[in-house]
C-alpha cells in the first residue's frame, strides 16, 4: 500500500449530522434523498383489510393499499399504519409520498410530515394546500387568536372558554341502554360534576365554578400544565411527538394542595364536588378533557359562527375537486400532531363522497395505543398495517445504508438524486464504489477485505468500516444499543451505533486513540482469554486499546493487518501476543516458544464435545471460521491461473466466495447468510473435530511439533501424520472448488474482456477517433482525462456515463487482475492475454450496443461494477439516440450546405480577405470581432480534407451503433459548423454595414456650388468692413 | 470540390467594395458640409455688421485693416470649392471671426457714436431752453419738442450697431435744428444758445433778442441771475 490507512475516515461529523436522523420528524420536507438514500424495505404486518398483490415490500403494501381504490368515486380509503414509538411508521408515511407523483392528474396530495410542529403552521399547511380553496382568512382569523397573545394568555383563554363550555355548552348525559354499573356511576359523577342551570339555565356549583377557585385556576395555568403546553404548542415549536394523549391526568389537579382544599370548602356548593374529586379524580379528568376539546377549536379560532371553518374548507376542497373528477390524498406522517383539532380530521374521514365530494385516500401513521381515534373512524379503517422492528431483522443492512450514506454526505446525495430524476430506483451511489469523485476510494479492496462488506441490495458490498462483523456486533449488543428493559428500535441503534459511534470514531481516529477506552462501556465486552494471551506482556495505554480491539474486532484472535494499519495499532516488536501480520499460503510463522508451565488448555476442550455433539461456544466458531477462511484463502492460489487476487476486484470476487460466513459450522451460532452460495458445511463429528484441531495447530504454531505447541497434543486417535493429511488433502479440495467458483464467476477471462471493450465503446462515445484506439494497448494506456467536447450538444448524459465507465469500470485493473501474468504477488503485470483482449475489442468496434448489452446481462455477478457502467452507458446511448442521430446527421448537412461544395481553406480564405478589407475600412461587423473571425477561419481551416466524404454513407443499422460510428467525428463537425456560422454570420454584418456605409446623402458637386455662392456673399461682406474693401 | 464562393462571401465582398469606393466621397460631402456650416454661421453675423458700415460708408466709416492671411484663405477656399481642405475650413472661420469681433463691431461701435455726437453738438441743450422758452402752443415751443425727442434716441449711441433708422432720425434732428434756427432772429439764436452754456449769456446778447421776446411775449419767460459768469446755469 502505497497511502496507508491510518487514521482515514470515509466519514465526518459533520456529515453524520447533516445525513443521520433518528427521529423522521427533524428531517426536512425537502430532503427525500436523504430519506431515500437510508431507508431500508420494511416488513409489516396487514392487520386489517382485503387482500393485496403478493411480494410487495411492507411500503409498497401500503402504497397499494392507498391506491387500490383509484377511480372509485363512492368510498373514501383509509389506511393505517401503526406502531410502537421509533418503530418507522413515519417512514412508511413519508416513502409512501415520496413515491407519489405530485403531477399525477387522477389526485391531488395533502401531505403533512412530522417535521410541522406548531399547531398554527400545521392549520397553515392544511388549509394553503388544499387544492382549489382560498383559506387566507381562516388563517389571518387564526393569527389574530394565537398571534399576538402571550402563551400566559392564550392558555387563560382557554381556561375561561373551559369555563363558558361547562357553565352552558356540555350537556348531561342520559342513561344508555345496557349500561353497567360502573358506567352509571361514572355517568352520574360526571353529571353532578357539570352542577345545576339555575332559572336562566347557567350551571353553578359545578367543576366551571370550582375552575374560577383562585389555587385550582393557578394550579391549571401552571408553565408544565396542559393548558400551557397546548398553547405553546400552537405558537412555538414544540415537539409533542410521543404524546400519545392531549388529556388531562391527575397531576393537572392540585388535589394535595391544602389552599385548594380551603377555597372550595369555603363555599358549600362546592365542597361536594371536590369531595367527589379527591376521592375519584378520573370523572372529573374527563370532562375537562372534554370541556378543553370544546375549548380549543373556540380558542384558536378554527371554529367561528362566521367565516370559514376547516370543516368548510376541506369540504369546498373536496366539491371542487370533485368538479374536476379528482381525488383528494392525504397522507399525515403522525395523526397525534394534530391533537385537539383532530375532530375535524376525523369528520372528514367519515365523510363519504356521495355525488358531491371527491374521494379521500388516507394514510396516516399513529402510535398504538392513541386512544383519541373515535370508533367511528376505526370502523371505517380500510387496511391497517403494523410495524414491527422488522427494520431490525437484518441489522447490518439497515445500518450499512446509513454508514453507506454518511460517507456519500448530504450534497452528493442530493446532488444524485436530482440528476436521476424521480422514477429512477437505483440513483443511490455506493460511496465505496464511487467516493473520489466517481472513483472507487483508493483503500476499497484493503477496507473490504480487514473490515468486511455488508450485501445492499441496490447498492452492491457497502465497507463496514470502522466496524468488522464481530465489532458491529457487539456494538449492536452492547448497552447503549440494548438498554436493559428497552424495546431495541430501529431509532435507538441509528442514535447508538451510527450517530454516536461514527462521532467518536471521527474524533478517536484522527487523535489515533481509536477504540477508546469507553468504548468497553458502549459495546458488549466479553472477555474470554486472559490479558496475557492476547497482549502478552505489554502495558499501558497502547496495550489497552491493543487489547480492546483484539476483543470487540478480533474476536480475541490475530487481527487483519488493515485494521491494525487503520486503527494504527502497536504491532511493532512486541513481548507476545496474536497480533501478527499474516501468515504466507497455507503456514503462520512460528510462535514464541512456550514454556510448559504456562500451556494454555487445549482446543479440544471445546471440539471434542461438540464433535459428539455438543453446542460449540460463540468465541470459538468465531475462532475457527476465521481461521479457515485464512487458511483456505492462503491456499487457493489463483495467481497461477492469471488471476490477481491479493486486492482490488479480483481479492473482492474472491471475498465474495470466501468468507468467514463460507463455513457453515454446524452446532454452532451464526446462520449462513443467504447470500453465501454452497457453504462448506462442517457437520458434527470426531473427524471434523479432530480436522478442525489439526488445522487450528497449523494456523497457530505454523509446524506439526507436538512437544512445542501452546497446549498438548492430544494422545488419543490423533496421529500427527494422520491428521496432516488431513488437513492438507480437506484444504486442497476446498481450495480447488472455491477455484473452480472463481473461475465460475468471472467467466474466465470475461470481466477483463468486458472491461476492455466497455472502455473502448466509452473512450469512443467521448469522441476519441478509432485510430487512437487500435489495438488492447493503445485502449488501455489511453488518457481518461478527455476534454468535455461542449461543442458536442445534448451528449452529456452519453459523457458522464462514459466517464462513470472509466472511473467504475477501470479496464487496466481488470485486465491486470484476470488477464496478466505477473511475477509473485506483484501488482504490475508483465504481459497481458493479447489474444483473449483483442478479440473482444473487436467485437466491442463491431457492433457497441451488442457488446453493451451482453455485458450488461452476463456480468452481474463477476464484474458487477462493469456491467452496471455498461448498463448505464448503453441506456444513456440508447435515451434519445435517434434524436441525437438526426441531430447529427442536420449537423453534416449544414457542413455541406456551408462549404457549399467548396474545400474549407478555399472557404477561408475567401471569407478572410472579404473581412480585411472591411476591417481596414472599419466596415467590419461586429467592431471588435476581427480577431475571433480569424481563429474561426482558422478552425475551419483545420478541418481535414474528405471530412464530408467520410461521414456521408455511413449507416450501422442500430442508431446507437451508428451514433458511435459518426461520434469521432462530431466535434470537428461542429467545430466547422460553428466556424461556418460565425464567419457568415460576420460577413452578412459586415455587408449590411457596407451597404449602409455606401449611402451618400447630398450632391458634393452641389454643395461646392453653393458654397462657392456663399464664400462670394462674405467676400461681398469684407469688402464692406475692410479697408478700401480690397485684399 | 469547386470553387464557387457561398453567396455570403460574394455578396459581402461587393458590399464591401462599393462602400470603400464611396467612402472618399462620403469624406469630400462632409468637409463641404463643415465648409457650409461655417459659412451659414458667418452669414448669420456679417450682414449686420455690413449694413452698418454701409451707413458710414464714405462718412464716419472707413473700415478695418483684414490680415492678408484672411483673404488668401478665402481665395483658396474659392478655388478649391469642391474638395475644400478642413484645416483651412476651420483657420478661414476663427481668423475672420476674431476679426468681426475684436476690430469691425468695436470700430463700428466707436465711429458711430462719434460721428453722432459730432452732428448732435449742443442740440440737446437748445432744445430744452427753446422748450422752456417758447412753451406748449408756440411754433418754436413745437419745433424744440420734435428736437428733443429726435436726440434722445441718440442717449446710449455706442451700445449697439447703427440702423437705417438711427441715420434717419439724425437727419431729422439735424433738419429741425436747422429750422429753429431758421426761424428765430440771429440775436435771439445767439442769446439762446448762450443761455443754454454753462456760463449762461450776458446782457449784451439780451439786447439783441429783447425786442423778439416782447413781440412773442415771452419776456415772462425769462429770469435775470447774476453771477460770475463761471457757474452752471440753473
Amino acid at each position: 500500500m502505497s497511502e496507508t490507512m491510518k487514521a482515514f475516515r470515509c466519514w465526518s461529523t459533520a456529515d453524520v449530522r447533516r445525513t443521520v436522523y433518528s427521529d423522521i420528524g427533524a428531517l426536512s420536507i425537502d430532503a427525500d434523498a436523504v430519506f431515500l438514500a437510508a431507508h431500508t424495505p420494511m416488513s409489516i404486518k396487514h392487520a386489517k383489510g382485503g387482500a393485496l398483490a403478493p411480494g410487495l415490500s411492507g411500503e409498497q403494501q401500503v402504497l397499494s393499499a392507498l391506491v387500490e381504490d383509484f377511480g372509485d368515486s363512492e368510498r373514501n380509503t383509509l389506511v393505517a399504519v401503526t406502531g410502537g414509538s421509533g418503530a418507522g411508521k413515519s417512514h412508511i408515511i413519508r416513502w409512501v409520498h415520496a413515491h407519489l407523483r405530485a403531477a399525477d392528474d387522477r389526485y391531488r396530495i395533502l401531505y403533512v410530515p412530522r417535521a410541522i410542529q406548531t399547531l398554527r403552521e400545521l392549520l397553515r399547511r392544511l388549509v394553503t394546500e388544499l387544492p382549489g380553496v382560498d383559506g387566507s382568512d381562516f388563517m389571518k382569523r387564526i393569527d389574530a387568536a394565537v398571534g399576538n397573545i402571550s402563551e400566559e394568555q392564550l392558555a387563560d383563554k382557554l381556561l375561561e372558554e373551559m369555563r363558558y363550555a361547562l357553565t352552558w355548552q356540555i350537556e348531561e348525559q342520559s342513561s344508555g341502554s345496557g349500561e353497567s354499573d360502573e358506567e352509571r356511576g361514572r355517568r352520574e359523577d360526571r353529571n353532578n360534576l357539570l352542577g345545576e342551570r339555575d332559572e336562566n339555565g347557567k350551571r353553578r356549583d359545578g367543576l366551571a365554578d370550582l375552575l374560577a377557585l383562585p389555587e385550582l385556576n393557578r394550579w391549571l395555568l401552571r408553565k408544565e400544565g396542559l393548558l400551557r403546553e397546548v398553547a405553546r404548542t400552537s405558537q412555538t415549536e414544540s415537539s409533542r411527538r410521543d404524546r400519545q394523549h392531549d388529556r388531562f391526568t391527575v397531576d393537572d389537579l392540585p388535589l394535595q394542595k391544602a389552599q385548594f382544599a380551603k377555597e372550595a370548602r369555603s363555599r358549600a356548593g362546592l365542597r361536594d364536588i371536590h369531595n367527589l374529586i379527591v376521592e375519584f379524580p378520573d370523572p372529573a379528568l374527563d370532562l375537562l378533557g372534554d370541556a378543553l376539546e370544546v375549548a380549543v377549536p373556540r380558542a384558536f379560532g378554527t371554529r367561528s359562527a362566521e367565516g370559514d371553518t376547516l370543516e368548510s374548507l376541506f369540504r369546498r376542497s373536496r366539491e371542487a375537486l370533485r368538479a374536476e373528477g379528482l381525488e383528494l390524498v392525504l397522507l399525515f406522517e403522525d395523526l397525534a400532531q394534530f391533537g385537539l383539532i383532530d375532530g375535524e380530521l376525523y369528520d372528514q374521514f367519515v365523510i363519504q363522497p356521495g355525488d358531491e365530494l371527491a374521494p379521500l385516500r388516507v394514510a396516516y401513521a399513529v402510535t398504538t395505543g392513541h386512544g383519541r381515534i373515535p370508533k367511528t373512524v376505526l370502523g371505517r379503517i380500510t387496511h391497517e398495517f403494523e410495524v414491527d422492528d422488522s427494520a431490525l431483522r437484518d441489522r447490518p443492512v439497515f445500518l450499512a445504508r446509513y454508514l453507506n450514506l454518511v460517507r456519500v454526505g448530504r450534497e452528493n446525495i442530493d446532488a444524485a438524486r436530482a440528476a436521476a430524476g424521480p422514477d429512477s430506483t437505483d440513483w443511490i451511489p455506493n460511496a465505496c464504489d464511487t467516493r473520489e469523485d466517481g472513483s472507487p476510494c483508493r483503500f476499497r479492496s484493503e477496507c473490504h477485505a480487514g473490515f468486511g462488506t455488508v450485501e445492499v441490495g441496490g447498492l452492491g458490498r457497502v465497507g463496514l468500516f470502522p466496524y468488522n462483523d464481530h465489532a458491529l456486533q457487539r456494538a449492536l449488543d452492547g448497552p447503549q444499543a440494548r438498554p436493559p428493559g428497552v424495546p431495541v428500535t430501529p431509532r435507538r441503534l441509528l442514535e447508538t451505533v451510527v450517530q454516536a459511534e461514527l462521532v467518536r470514531a471521527d474524533t478517536h481516529l484522527a487523535a489515533g486513540d481509536y477504540p477508546y477506552p469507553e468504548i468497553k462501556n458502549r459495546f458488549d465486552w466479553q472477555q474470554e482469554l486472559p490479558e496475557e494471551s492476547l497482549i502478552g506482556s505489554r502495558q499501558g495505554p497502547e496495550a489497552e486499546r491493543l487489547l480492546r480491539a483484539l476483543v470487540l474486532w478480533g474476536a480475541e484472535r490475530p487481527l487483519p493487518p488493515q485494521i491494525v494499519e487503520a486503527f494504527g495499532l502497536p504491532v511493532g516488536p512486541k513481548p507476545a501476543g496474536p497480533v501478527v501480520p499474516p501468515p504466507p499460503p497455507g503456514r503462520r510463522p512460528p510462535p514464541p516458544q512456550v514454556p510448559p508451565s504456562s500451556k494454555e488448555q487445549t482446543p479440544l476442550a471445546q471440539l471434542a464435545p461438540w464433535g459428539g455433539g455438543k453446542e460449540l461456544p460463540n468465541v470459538d466458531v468465531d475462532r475457527y471460521r476465521t481461521m479457515l477462511r485464512d487458511m483456505l484463502t492462503a491456499r487457493v492460489q489463483l495467481d497461477q491461473d492469471l488471476y490477481y487476487t491479493e486486492r482490488g476486484e479480483g481479492r473482492e470476487v474472491l471475498n465474495s466466495l470466501l468468507s468467514v460466513k463460507s463455513f457453515d459450522i454446524k452446532g454452532g451460532y451464526g446462520r449462513v447468510a443467504a447470500s453465501v452460495n454452497r457453504p462448506f458445511e462442517i457437520e458434527q463429528s470426531r473427524e471434523n473435530a479432530r480436522f478442525l484441531f489439526g488445522a487450528y495447530w497449523w494456523y497457530i504454531h505454523g509446524h506439526w511439533k507436538t512437544d512445542e505447541g501452546r497446549w498438548d497434543w492430544p494422545t488419543d486417535g490423533y496421529q500427527v501424520g494422520e491428521v496432516m493429511a488431513e488437513v492438507e488433502a480437506r484444504f486442497d479440495d476446498w481450495a480447488e472448488q472455491i477455484r473452480q467458483r472463481f473461475k465460475e464467476k468471472v467467466k474466465g477471462r470475461g470481466p477483463a474482456r468486458a472491461a476492455l471493450g466497455v472502455r473502448a465503446i466509452a473512450l469512443r462515445a467521448l469522441g476519441v477517433p478509432p485510430t487512437d484506439l487500435d489495438g488492447v494497448a493503445a485502449v488501455l494506456r489511453h488518457s481518461d482525462a478527455i476534454p468535455e467536447q461542449r461543442e458536442v450538444q445534448d451528449w452529456e448524459p452519453v459523457h458522464l456515463a462514459a466517464r462513470a465507465v472509466l472511473r467504475r469500470a477501470p479496464a487496466r485493473d481488470y485486465a491486470n487482475q484476470f488477464a496478466a501474468v505477473r511475477q509473485g504477488t506483484a501488482a504490475n503485470p508483465q504481459l497481458y492475454a493479447i489474444a483473449e483482449l483483442g478479440s473482444a475489442l473487436r467485437e466491442a468496434a463491431e457492433s457497441p450496443s451488442a457488446f453493451l448489452r451482453a455485458t450488461a446481462a452476463d456480468y452481474q455477478d463477476a464484474a458487477p461494477l462493469v456491467a452496471l457502467a455498461a448498463k448505464e452507458l448503453l441506456t444513456a446511448l440508447d435515451t434519445g439516440a435517434l434524436d441525437r442521430l438526426a441531430a447529427a446527421k442536420d449537423l453534416t448537412t449544414k457542413l455541406a450546405d456551408g462549404l457549399a461544395q467548396s474545400d474549407p481553406v478555399t472557404i477561408a480564405d475567401a471569407a478572410e480577405k472579404v473581412g480585411q478589407r472591411a476591417a481596414r475600412e472599419n466596415m467590419f461587423r461586429p467592431a471588435d470581432g476581427w480577431p475571433t473571425f480569424r481563429q474561426q477561419a482558422d478552425r475551419l481551416r483545420d478541418l481535414r480534407p474528405g471530412l464530408l466524404a467520410d461521414l456521408t454513407g455511413r449507416s450501422a443499422g442500430n442508431p446507437v451503433d451508428e451514433l458511435l460510428e459518426l461520434r469521432p467525428y462530431l466535434k470537428e463537425v461542429m467545430s466547422g459548423v460553428q466556424a461556418l456560422r460565425y464567419l457568415k454570420k460576420c460577413l452578412e454584418d459586415t455587408a449590411a454595414q457596407a451597404v449602409r456605409q455606401s449611402r451618400v446623402h447630398g450632391d458634393p458637386g452641389q454643395l461646392a456650388q453653393v458654397a462657392r455662392e456663399d464664400l462670394s456673399r462674405v467676400e461681398e461682406f469684407m469688402r464692406i468692413l475692410v479697408d478700401g474693401g480690397t485684399a | 470540390m469547386t470553387d464557387v464562393l457561398p453567396a455570403w462571401i460574394t455578396v459581402a465582398e461587393a458590399a464591401v467594395k462599393q462602400a470603400s469606393d464611396v467612402a472618399g466621397t462620403r469624406d469630400r460631402i462632409a468637409v463641404l458640409g463643415k465648409l457650409q456650416e461655417v459659412l451659414d454661421r458667418l452669414l448669420g453675423d456679417l450682414p449686420a455688421l455690413a449694413e452698418a458700415a454701409a451707413l458710414g460708408n464714405g462718412s464716419w466709416w472707413i473700415g478695418v485693416t483684414a490680415p492678408p492671411s484672411l483673404w488668401a484663405d478665402l481665395r483658396k477656399l474659392q478655388q478649391t470649392a469642391d474638395t475644400p481642405n478642413e484645416n483651412t475650413v476651420q483657420r478661414f472661420e476663427r481668423e475672420l471671426r476674431d476679426l468681426l469681433n475684436q476690430q469691425v463691431r468695436v470700430r463700428l461701435l466707436e465711429r458711430w457714436a462719434a460721428h453722432v455726437r459730432e452732428v448732435i453738438g449742443e442740440m440737446p441743450e437748445a432744445a430744452k431752453a427753446l422748450k422752456e422758452l417758447g412753451g406748449a402752443g408756440t411754433r418754436i415751443g413745437n419745433l424744440a419738442t420734435d428736437l428733443d425727442r429726435e436726440v434722445r434716441r441718440f442717449q446710449s449711441v455706442g451700445k449697439r450697431l447703427p440702423t437705417e433708422a438711427d441715420v434717419h432720425a439724425l437727419r431729422v434732428a439735424t433738419e429741425t435744428f436747422d429750422q429753429i434756427e431758421r426761424e428765430l432772429p440771429a440775436g435771439v439764436r445767439d442769446f439762446v444758445i448762450a443761455a443754454t452754456r454753462p456760463e449762461g449769456a450776458s446782457l449784451d446778447l439780451f439786447d439783441g433778442a429783447r425786442d423778439w421776446l416782447a413781440e412773442q411775449t415771452l419776456l415772462g419767460s425769462v429770469r435775470v441771475r447774476f453771477g460770475t459768469g463761471a457757474e452752471r446755469a440753473p
